[in-house]
């Protein structure tokens, strides 16, 4: 039925070389910076300036209680992680327009037992976490590289025309400005 | 040709200005004021209100300025010593026809696509800035030239060039407009005059005259107006003046949200100073006019002036009192103390109790980030009539009166220093009935029945984190048990990820010192688990073997607690487990959208050691939540008394289908179940060991799926079934769509087993009489749905079919202005002590003042809810 | 300079018209005319003189153009129009139609501008009628070197203070 043995994660080489800004430090921005580099994906300093950029706009974690028991104690919880993010190349130029990311747990609660709550949700975070960084990773295995090929001569050819534009702007009669100090 | 310079304005006849940059989209046609072509001799009434015929019907009055003493001002910064102004008393301006342009005012009849996505709620248009199509548009004004026209120029001894006639000067992003202006070269210092319009940096500003220095873009305007077009705020002043490349001061001025020709509400003050860097105003002398009604007057405050979360003076929230006497309302006052710390100050008053006050202090140094809450009231309730002291509520808990003081502390902290993170979370109330009573929180506080008092640490060095806490609870409910406190627990773990094709060393350590309040088990325990693993990991598919030591060593009290034949039992097993899984894909053409199909096996054989239990307490272990993920965990506890006894094979699959185009996984489907090869003995009860039912070979089939239709809509589900006796253990559908906070809607429903609750005969052990049933037959619709741009309705509906009542209802109606906007909700449902209570609550925002949002608070009733309000702050 | 008054005047041409009634000189064809600090380059030059004396100077070309020192140490003066005229008298210079001057770096463009050299005034103006349609005069400053030292602001804005971020891995 037309299945086979998946091939490899094709990462774009220049992808491969990301900083990261926004709500950068956070438990799941911590689990990226860990889990990564297990897919030779570099984390780079802020100022370099080749690093394409990963930005994370919003990182939201909430815990809700689903459902009660008859006397109205919380019988369920649900852990739930919003993420958005964007890529943009070391130019500025978007790669990856403004995208969320969810996932959601739900865990039965134990009045009785709080401690045991606490550590099973401590648990389901980490779970989550990786879960939803799996899923950035399919997200930036998108950018296969022929398409950045495009976008660098793109960029290219609009840099020409903007300096043709600046040479036409000042005629050339004006001499640079050595002015007498 | 001419160069491509950057405006070229001609007089368009009637008195308005057509200029056209290359290929500016809106054209920039600000319209002179009439007045200037009367060139009276007189004063010139110059017209201050910008009244403009505004739609709504509603004859608007233009912001007057019922000017006071002219503000003696030192304007250390602006070059030109300004006369205080004429007092100019407010002439009935409906001589200017100066129109909405002025001041970037787009109608949303005439923005883009892209722009009426941003438009803020309840608005009907936003302020655009015109394009820049200077070549230097997007350079900073100090590296860019001076590019300047006009109808005419003079320059004297190479300095001094004085342009007369409409002039248009732009550096860089800056851009400057005026009749007439005099540039002094060496100190790049502009004298404008008439008409004067300053575009720099996402602000418009516009006076009569006024100075402007290029070099450091401080400067100063007489008779100004002013635009922030990203935070959508307006106003006018006397005198405006730029001390700096990111502040604003405003003198005898006026400031408001509302769109131009609206003056629903504004803040009129002596002094305003907005500081763009720091993202917050602060005004002297400030009176809050509403519908040019002063309601409020206030020495000193501060308000955001950008989405960076701060507040600023907020609006009572009136609701009904729970005790069903009188009302409940609270006025909070915001204190910008510093930039780093602020306070809020909320006094209230509880119908039927007395007057409370809250107070919460932020305050946030490089190393953490603190915030300290408390309140307290001398309450004077005596209770209903109804109850009297000694009976039981809903819950079956005593009920007790608190008169007299009753209070709550909190302490949040969480920071790091250098590599070592840190959080404190502690609340503590002074009575189980603080939270319902009191507290103005949701439903979902109100129920909360143990109150977290702990602090940690946790740190990673030379391969291992370490992790360390001391924690207790407030148990504020007689039903539940009071649970461990852990006086520390302490813990040591191999960090770092598993390296595969390698053989990898795992390590896992805690100790913890268990202490009980009552007369029960208490004592220290150490854990250790050591290990081995060797991944064998690719991209089509991964083997892990891993085979681990676990072991509880425990040393009891001998003189806290009961009798103990043996007080320092220990268990020790050694456990092996094999997780295999392989990755198909194939591609697939669906409903016009070609996906990558994934199906991924997976199998995970688990042996752990039987070893006897009995003699071990149970501190902190529980039994997990059976889901499709515990299929694969390698223990069924968590937390360390007990140690699994097992020998079975989990085996699963899961199919994912993601979007070629854009990598999102637009659907899911998980399915799995546990074969047992040998009955599991170890539970959770103390001191005896079987409590499994030791005929079923396999476990429930865990299944779950996950769709996502687009950006807007989700769905989610999973199941237990039960194939043996074929029947759902546990079951739930939950459906989300929000586009952005527009219209919300959550619909969702739950079903699970558990045990009734049996009603307890006088000395306290249950009857066969059934107090409540146990099962879990709930569902919850919620949502925001717009009724047009300016009206929504807020609803939640969530509904406990076993025990057939009502847990939480919410009808709620709001109105959006473009710079106000106003709630009234009624809430009803079960609170802390099970117990039905309803309240109405009446809440309003100044939007741009910042609002905490101090009403009712829906976060939890409505998932969305929350995001939706922080972007329209 | 000042000093060009009393230079020799030296002025090629493809040809040469000399009208002794009138004392009007006209050369034709790539017209050059060097003194001291001062030179012309044009299609057609005119030499007005009254009484013996050079009273006015017209220079046409697509466009014609002038250049003059003004001063030792300042810098030279680039004037540029497809009608240029020299007034001795008033040591005054008018150019039209497409004119521009750059003085010390700063361009002035515009149909019609008067250059009164020695009390070193520019006036520019536009005018209606103007052949290219651009009624306006336009003036470039460079950025002056002087703002450039003025502030160097430091290169990264102090962030607000927040929490530093927490250590790499809390957990697994």
């Amino acid at each position: 039925c037309g299945f086979q043995l998946r091939g490899e994660l094709n990462i774009a080489e220049p992808v491969k070389h990301l900083h990261l800004t926004g709500k950068t430090s956070n438990p799941f921005t911590s689990r990226v910076r860990q889990r990564f580099p297990l897919y030779d994906i570099h984390i780079a300093a802020n100022t370099d300036p080749q690093a394409y950029e990963l930005s994370f706009l919003e990182v939201e974690e909430d815990t809700r209680s689903l459902s009660y028991d008859a006397l109205a104690r919380t019988s369920e919880y649900e852990l739930s992680i919003e993420v958005e993010f964007t890529l943009l190349d070391n130019q500025g130029n978007t790669l990856i327009p403004p995208r969320k990311l969810y996932g959601e747990k739900t865990y039965n609660s134990n009045p009785n037992n709080v401690i045991a709550s606490d550590n099973e949700e401590e648990l389901l975070w980490k779970d989550l976490r990786v879960q939803v960084a799996n899923a950035l990773l399919n997200q930036l295995a998108t950018i296969d590289p022929n398409k950045l090929e495009q976008l660098k001569e793109a960029q290219a050819a609009a840099e020409a025309k903007q300096e043709e534009l600046d040479r036409h702007a000042i005629p050339p009669t004006a001499n640079p400005t050595n002015r007498p100090q | 040709a001419t160069p491509a310079s950057a405006w070229q304005c001609q007089a368009d006849g009637h008195g308005g200005w057509q200029c056209d940059g290359a290929n500016s989209k809106a054209s920039l046609t600000p319209t002179k004021p009439t007045a200037k072509a009367t060139a009276s001799s007189t004063v010139d009434a110059s017209n201050k209100g910008s009244s403009i015929e505004s739609s709504s019907p509603v004859n608007e009055t233009p912001l007057s300025s019922a000017v006071e003493a002219a503000p003696t001002r030192s304007l250390a910064t602006a070059p030109a010593a300004v006369p205080p102004a004429s007092a100019a008393e407010e002439e009935p301006s409906n001589s200017s026809c100066g129109n909405n342009r002025e001041l970037d005012w787009v109608p949303a009849s005439e923005l883009t696509q892209a722009q009426l996505a941003t438009v803020k709620r309840g608005c009907n248009g936003m302020y655009v800035e015109p394009e820049n199509d200077s070549p230097e548009a997007d350079l900073k004004p100090e590296e860019s030239p001076i590019r300047a026209s006009a109808n005419s120029s003079e320059t004297v001894r190479r300095n001094r060039t004085r342009f007369t006639g409409d002039v248009a000067i732009s550096q860089g992003s800056r851009r400057i407009f005026a009749d007439s202006a005099t540039a002094e070269r060496d100190q790049q210092l502009l004298e404008l005059d008439g008409n004067v319009v300053i575009r720099d940096n996402g602000v418009l500003m516009r006076g009569d005259s006024g100075s402007f220095n290029s070099a450091d873009g401080t400067g100063s305007l007489d008779n100004a107006e002013f635009v922030i077009h990203e935070v959508s705020i307006r106003g006018d002043a006397n005198l405006l003046t730029k001390s700096g490349e990111q502040t604003i001061e405003l003198y005898d001025s006026r400031y408001t949200r509302c769109a131009p020709g609206n003056s629903d509400w504004y803040l009129q003050a002596n002094e305003i100073d907005l500081d763009r860097e720091e993202g917050f105003g602060s005004a002297k002398h400030a009176k809050i006019y509403v519908k040019d009604v002063p309601i409020a007057y206030v020495p000193y405050m501060t308000f955001p002036i950008d989405n960076r979360r701060r507040s600023g003076l907020l609006l009572p929230t009136l609701s009904t009192s729970k005790t069903g006497r009188g009302l409940d309302i609270t006025q909070p006052y915001y204190f910008n103390l510093a930039e780093n710390y602020d306070a809020t100050l909320s006094p209230r008053y509880i119908g039927g109790r007395g007057l409370a006050t809250e107070l919460e202090l932020r305050y946030l140094n490089q190393y953490s980030e603190w915030r300290l809450s408390g309140a307290q009231i001398n309450d004077k309730y005596e209770g209903d009539e109804d109850e009297g002291e000694g009976e039981k509520n809903e819950k079956g808990e005593e009920i007790v009166n608190h008169q007299g003081k009753r209070w709550l502390v909190g302490v949040n902290e969480e920071g790091a220093i250098g590599r070592v993170g840190h959080r404190i979370d502690y609340t503590k109330v002074s009575d189980n009935d603080y939270l319902n009573d009191i507290s103005a929180e949701s439903l979902d506080v109100q129920r909360q029945t143990h109150l977290d008092q702990k602090a940690e640490f946790w740190t990673s060095a030379a391969g291992f984190t370490y992790r360390g806490e001391i924690q207790q609870y407030q148990t504020i409910d007689d039903t539940v048990a009071t649970p461990y406190q852990l006086r520390p627990r302490l813990e040591m773990e191999k960090s770092g990820l598993e390296q595969s094709n390698q053989f990898n060393l795992l390590f896992l350590s805690e100790y913890s010192d268990f202490v009980h309040p009552d007369d029960k088990v208490q004592g220290q325990r150490i854990y250790l688990e050591p290990g081995i693993s060797y991944p064998l990991e690719s991209r089509w598919g991964f083997l892990t073997t891993t085979a681990k030591m676990r072991g509880i060593y425990y040393q009891l009290d001998e003189d806290r607690g009961p009798e103990l034949d043996n007080t320092s039992p220990s268990t020790t097993s050694a456990m092996a487990s094999v997780d295999a899984g392989l990755f198909f894909e194939r591609d697939l053409e669906l409903f016009g959208g070609s996906f990558t199909q994934t199906l991924e096996p997976r199998v995970f054989y688990l042996y752990s050691q039987y070893q006897e239990q009995d003699e071990n307490p149970l501190f902190d272990t529980a039994e997990l939540t059976f889901s499709y993920n515990q299929l694969f965990r390698d223990t069924r506890f968590n937390g360390h008394d007990r140690i699994d006894d097992a020998n079975q094979v989990s085996t699963g699959i899961t199919t994912r289908f993601i979007d070629k185009a854009t990598g999102v996984e637009r659907a899911s489907f998980s399915l799995g179940q546990i074969n047992y090869f040998d009955d599991r003995k170890i539970g959770i009860s103390e001191w005896n060991e079987t409590d499994y039912d030791t005929n079923s070979s396999h476990s429930d089939i865990a299944s779950e799926v996950t769709y996502r239709l687009n950006e807007s809509f989700r769905m989610s589900g999973d199941i237990l079934w039960d194939n043996e006796n074929d029947e759902t253990k546990q079951g739930s559908l939950t459906l989300r769509y929000n586009n952005d906070g527009k219209l919300i809607v959550n619909a969702s429903l739950r079903k699970s087993q558990s045990a009734d609750i049996y009603a307890e005969d006088i000395n306290g052990n249950p009857t066969d009489e059934i107090l409540w049933k146990g099962d879990v037959n709930q569902s919850d619709l919620s949502g925001v749905v717009p009724l047009n741009d300016r009206w929504a309705l807020i609803g939640r509906y969530n509904y406990d079919h076993t025990n057939n009542r009502s847990l939480e209802e919410i009808v709620g109606i709001e109105y959006n202005s473009c710079c106000w906007k106003t709630q009234l909700v009624y809430q009803e449902g079960i609170d802390g002590n099970n117990e039905r209570e309803h309240g109405l609550y009446l809440y309003f925002q100044l939007k741009g003042l910042g609002g905490v949002d101090n009403g009712l608070d829906l976060d939890d009733s409505i998932v969305g809810y929350k995001e939706r309000e922080q972007d329209d702050r | 300079l000042p000093s060009d008054r009393n230079q020799p005047i030296h002025i090629y041409s493809d040809r040469l018209e000399r009208d002794e009634k009138t004392a009007v000189t006209t050369y034709i064809g790539n017209v050059k005319l060097d003194q001291g600090s001062l030179h012309i380059t044009a299609d057609k030059l005119v030499i007005y003189q009254a009484n013996g004396d050079l009273s006015k100077i017209q220079a046409i070309g697509k466009p014609a153009h002038l250049q003059q020192l003004p001063e030792v140490g300042q810098q030279i003066v680039y004037a540029q129009g497809e009608v240029i005229d020299y007034f001795s008298d008033k040591d005054l210079l008018i150019l039209t139609k497409n004119a521009s001057i750059t003085q010390d770096g700063t361009l002035v463009k515009s149909e019609r501008i008067e250059y009164l050299i020695s009390e070193e005034i520019i006036k520019a103006k536009g005018s209606a009628e103007a052949t290219s349609g651009d009624d306006r005069v336009h003036v470039v400053i460079p950025p002056s070197q002087t703002n450039n030292k003025a502030h160097s602001a430091p290169e990264k804005t102090p962030e607000q203070p927040s929490p530093s971020q927490p250590p790499l891995s809390d957990e697994e």
